[in-house]
């Protein structure tokens, strides 16, 4: 009986943390280091799960149609490392991300950096991609604070 | 007692899925059109709930519009929203469907925006 409720035991909790497991991959799987994105949009969610912290943004193409982007971050920890909380990016803020695109062409990528159009702050969004520099002095190329 | 900590650590792993069936249904991130002939506007909304009363945002941001009112009808899922936005005083009419759905749950109905009417339809983020 023992064995039996053990080997249940076992199974849920190999289910229940299955999900986790698929949700974590290797950058240069899923992205292209080399294709560039620069998404200009809206915040419209915020999921702070783990092994990847994901921001969903509203943004107009060049056709001026609405694309929905989702853009992967670090982990929550890792975020918070840099300085993240909860509250850094809320529904509605506009931000400029920087990052690499899906290799699949979908509207997904990997975010470098997120920066707010409203103050042109940059943060660093713990982007997985080995050969990327956090680096601090960079400028912040194509914003311009908003009155 | 080794078979009832495995138990207990299953039923651990398992809350964070319970937890998440739960929240009123309008409450969120929702994002549309309004539709007026062949004008389109997009439309974003944030809904919130206290204690089972609603409030939020219209276009939520720099130039959100606080929320006059926002009144759900839980017996036909009727949901009234009305604000003053820097377009005209908005009133959304409409009812919400796809409940049991997070990625494509739907508010659907009629909207005026001062003098200006039409339909909307409306995603959850």
């Amino acid at each position: 009986m023992n064995t039996k409720l053990i080997a249940l035991a076992a199974f849920v909790l190999g289910a229940s943390a299955s999900a986790q497991v698929l949700a974590h991959h290797s950058f240069a799987a899923e992205f292209d280091g080399n294709a560039k994105i620069s998404v200009h949009g809206v915040v419209t969610k915020v999921d702070w799960t783990n092994p990847h912290t994901y921001i969903y943004v509203e943004a107009e193409n060049e056709a001026g149609d609405v694309e929905e982007w989702a853009l992967e971050m670090g982990s929550p920890n890792g975020l918070m490392r840099r300085g993240w909380t909860r509250n850094t990016l809320e529904i509605g803020t506009e931000v400029i991300i920087e990052g690499t695109r899906a290799r699949d062409g979908s509207l997904k990528g990997n975010a470098q950096t997120v920066i707010l159009a409203e103050n042109c702050q940059r943060m660093f969004a713990g982007t997985s991609q080995r050969d990327f520099v956090e680096d601090e002095s960079a400028g912040v190329e194509g914003c311009t604070p908003q009155g | 007692m080794f078979a009832r900590l495995l138990m207990f650590f299953a039923a651990l792993g398992l809350s964070a899925t319970l937890v998440a069936q739960t929240g009123h249904p309008a409450k969120g991130s929702w994002s549309g059109q309004l539709s007026s002939g062949s004008e389109s506007t997009r439309i974003r909304l944030l809904i919130d709930d206290h204690n089972g009363e609603l409030m939020g945002a219209v276009n939520p941001g720099r130039n959100a519009s606080e929320m006059k009112s926002a009144v759900l009808d839980a017996t036909d899922w009727n949901l009234k929203i009305e604000a003053t936005t820097p377009e005209g005083e908005l009133v959304l009419d409409g009812k919400l469907s796809n409940l049991g759905s997070w990625t494509n749950r739907k508010y659907i109905g009629n909207y005026t925006l001062g003098s200006e009417s039409g339909t909307f339809e409306i995603t959850l983020n």
